[in-house]
């Protein structure tokens, strides 16, 4: 069998756990009364389906960078990796902010662990954005 | 590499199986970090109850029987809870001997979504005229201000400032303070004048969507101190024993009943913390001796380059201080990483009061856990240390030719 | 000129009586028995023998990687036996240098870290220059900094050459230094070792399984069953040449 890059593997399991985090760790669920009379989702509800969306793109991304054979494209890739890390951190923080009070279930579970796995994507695409190093594999001749 | 020493020929070598290294680093590193978060959680309820009692400032309180467990729950969580007894048990028990103080509370139905706030809290009404929990914090922060009855004092979590209003019932309080954070109930209480709260309970009649069904001559909880001198075992006995259908909390039954709760738990964690501390024992041990039986050779030809015995020693040995070293760092910052974020959620899930220890205490464990890391490392990694370096170099070269 | 012995200089070998047996099972093996020889400053000896005549045990009793059941070992005019192990430590790191039959080198070092290894283990670090002086006498200078999973077996050897002389050692213990390796690079070894005994004057004591390769030295060792004897064939030669 061939061998997988390894970092791509390790972005895809990440992005499965971006998916996963918010049926992990679930958002608030309570429905907001509009003055209109509209029953309607918490904000953080939106925050989820979006980090679910992010999350499926960053395992994308890492399934093509583990089965890509040019080095190049998979630096490429990798760009993209990071600034999809930034994003899912930026999500539930500034792009769509969860609830306002510290105490509900979005911001105890879901937001920290969001954050967390954001700023391991964003490692992850940074370390496979480097220039690579020369290989170094223990088989001297004896 | 500029200057070649053996520690850094060490952490070469460990970057030649970097796979392997990795899973030792791991391995080491969920050690650590469990560890760390156990241990730091613990302190952490024990600073909070002891942050909390001298908060409480009672060393009694009293309440009706049969409401023992939502009692302590109120006290530790701050989960709130609604019981009530008559007002004349007051006078009773501060007629008894070595009962130096008493004041009474009224405990008021949860808020969970009043205009101001979201989330559960305590509306807890106190008696500014025979208060002294409150009392003694209220002197030196309000400054001598005397408390109006529409004047209410919030815990940390209540997310209000001083002087910002607030609606309960339909009654507008101002904030005149707000109680340094405890992680017990405290941190979710608001406390209310009891001379505020009989006027925002008749209000309520007219001006809460569900009025409050509480009678005027109705109490739930009575903070009792005691005379210097008497025991707070005897004093809470004879309450018990002469006062009818009240249950007697003491400072230390607070702290039994965390400990109970945290037991399980603890012990769970321990229990795991201390079979991952063996299997990285073993596991380094393990592939240390395979380590040493991969490299025989060149171990042999570091003896023949004119590497005395205690260098191959050192060798072997910092290879494994390097890796279980770098394994606990990790583990230090991954689980403080994750402690930080999720500390809310633990104290929550597990229902314990918790308050992040001091720096020093939190600094002490790390320093603590990374010397347990680099202890599992040495004495792991002895054994093999130790039977290669004592190999003749001629042996060590000659084997597997 | 039969026995290149130096008159008035001491042996910088000496071997009194030594053996070395070692039990294999139920059976005593007499890898090295009752030898005794000695060498001197500046000379190439060669030992030839068959594989298992205990010539690699002979050179490991010299460079004190192993000691001796009976008989006495001087080296410098030491007396190992007497030497502890960080004095024959310091003796190897100071003034003795081995290549042996497989490179072994550290794979995630440079050439050039290779050879500055034994530094490590000496009083005096191996400069880089120096070390990239050496590799580029063993006619590596183009890869210095490549690891050794990007050389060849030769060159991989050569490298091991030069690491053994990075501590400018007296004397040097080579044991089938070009098993390994073609017919070429086996000459092209031969030769590098020709000129450091000729030029920096190292004495050196080189087994080999290759008698053609041993002629190169100004003398021939055979070993058989443990015993060390002149070759004979060598000195008829030699009494041939001195015509």
């Amino acid at each position: 069998m061939k061998k997988l890059n390894a970092l791509g593997i390790a972005t895809a399991v990440v992005g499965v756990l971006i998916i996963l985090t918010p049926v992990i760790l679930p958002v608030c669920e309570g429905l907001l009364e509009l003055t209109n009379g509209k029953q309607v989702p918490m904000r953080c509800f939106w925050t989820a389906r979006a980090e679910m969306i992010i999350g499926g793109l960053i395992a994308i991304t890492g399934l093509m960078i583990a089965f890509l054979k040019s080095a190049e494209a998979r630096r490429r890739l990798n760009h993209q990796v990071a600034l999809l890390g930034v994003v899912t951190i930026l999500t539930p923080l500034f792009i769509i902010p969860t609830c306002t009070h510290p105490d509900m279930a979005c911001n105890l579970g879901t937001k920290p662990a969001l954050i967390i796995l954001g700023a391991v994507t964003l490692g992850l695409g940074l370390y496979g954005s480097r220039t690579p190093e020369p290989e170094i594999s223990d088989h001297t001749i004896s | 590499m500029k200057e070649i020493d053996l520690f850094s020929l060490a952490l070469q070598n460990l970057r030649r199986k970097p796979y392997r290294s990795v899973a030792i680093g791991l391995c080491v590193a969920v050690m650590v970090g469990s560890l760390f978060i156990a241990t730091i959680v613990l302190r952490g309820v024990q600073t909070s109850l002891s942050v909390g009692q001298a908060r409480l400032g009672a060393d009694l309180v009293v309440v009706p029987t049969g409401y023992e467990t939502p009692a302590q729950e109120a006290f530790i969580t701050g989960q709130p809870t609604t019981f009530y007894m008559p007002d004349q048990v007051e006078s009773q028990i501060a007629e008894l001997h070595g009962v130096a103080q008493t004041s009474t509370q009224v405990y008021v139905q949860t808020l969970t979504n009043a205009k101001c706030c979201i989330g559960e809290f305590f509306l807890i009404g106190f008696d500014p005229e025979t208060d002294f929990t409150i009392a003694p914090w209220l002197a030196t922060h309000l400054k001598g201000k005397p408390l109006g009855p529409l004047d209410v004092i919030a815990g940390d979590r209540i997310l209000l400032r001083e002087g910002d209003g607030a609606t309960f019932y339909g009654t507008n309080f101002r904030i005149a303070g707000v109680l340094e954070k405890t992680g017990m109930g405290i941190d979710r209480t608001i406390y209310v004048p009891i001379e505020g709260l009989r006027q925002m309970i008749a209000d309520s009649y007219g001006l809460a969507e569900q009025p409050l069904a509480i009678n005027p001559d109705e109490i739930s909880s009575i903070m009792v101190s005691i005379e210097a001198g008497a025991d707070i075992i005897d004093v809470a006995e004879r309450i018990e024993g002469q006062v009818e259908g009240v249950h007697v909390f003491t400072a230390s039954q607070l702290n039994q009943a965390v400990a109970r709760q945290m037991q399980g738990v603890m012990g769970i964690t321990f229990g795991v913390t201390a079979t991952l501390w063996l299997m990285s024992l073993l596991l380094v041990g393990l592939i240390f001796s395979l380590i040493v039986n991969e490299r025989q050779r060149e171990l042999g030809l570091l003896r023949a380059m004119g590497a005395p015995r205690r260098a191959v020693f050192r060798l072997v040995m910092s290879e494994a201080g390097l890796l279980t070293g770098l394994g606990g760092v990790s583990g230090l910052v991954i689980s403080g990483v994750i402690l930080m974020s999720f500390s809310r959620l633990i104290q929550l899930r597990l229902r314990i009061p918790y308050l992040l220890p001091s720096t020093v205490e939190i600094i002490a464990v790390e320093v603590g856990l990374l010397i347990l890391a680099l202890f599992t490392g040495a004495l792991a990694s002895l054994q093999p240390a130790l039977s290669i370096s004592r190999l003749e170099p001629y042996a060590a070269i000659r084997q597997g030719e | 000129m039969t026995a290149p012995e130096i008159q008035g200089k001491a042996p910088i070998i000496q071997l009194e009586g030594v053996s070395k047996h070692y039990l294999q099972g139920t059976q005593t093996v007499r890898a090295v028995d009752a030898v005794s020889m000695q060498i001197f400053p500046g000379n190439f000896v060669s030992i030839t023998g068959r594989s298992g005549s205990g010539k690699t045990t002979l050179l490991s009793l010299v460079g004190g990687l192993t000691s001796p059941t009976a008989g006495q070992v001087n080296v410098f005019e030491h007396p190992l036996q007497s030497l502890d192990d960080s004095a024959i430590s310091a003796l190897r790191a100071e003034r003795i240098g081995f290549v042996f039959q497989f490179a072994s080198l550290i794979p995630t070092l440079t050439a050039l870290d290779n050879v500055r290894l034994p530094g490590l283990f000496a009083e005096q670090p191996v400069e880089q220059s120096y070390a990239a002086e050496l590799l580029d006498w063993v006619g590596l200078s183009e890869k210095i900094n490549n690891y050794p999973a990007e050389l060849s077996g030769g060159q991989q050897a050569r490298v091991s050459l030069a690491r053994a002389l990075a501590n400018r050692p007296e004397l040097l213990l080579a044991d089938e230094p070009t098993g390994n390796l073609d017919v070429d690079t086996e000459w092209e070894m031969l030769s590098l070792l020709r000129d450091l005994n000729l030029n920096q004057n190292t004495t050196i004591l080189l087994v080999t399984h290759n008698p053609e390769l041993a002629q190169y030295g100004d003398r021939h060792l055979v070993m058989q069953s443990g015993g060390l004897t002149e070759s004979y064939q060598w000195l008829q030669a030699q009494v041939a040449a001195d015509g």
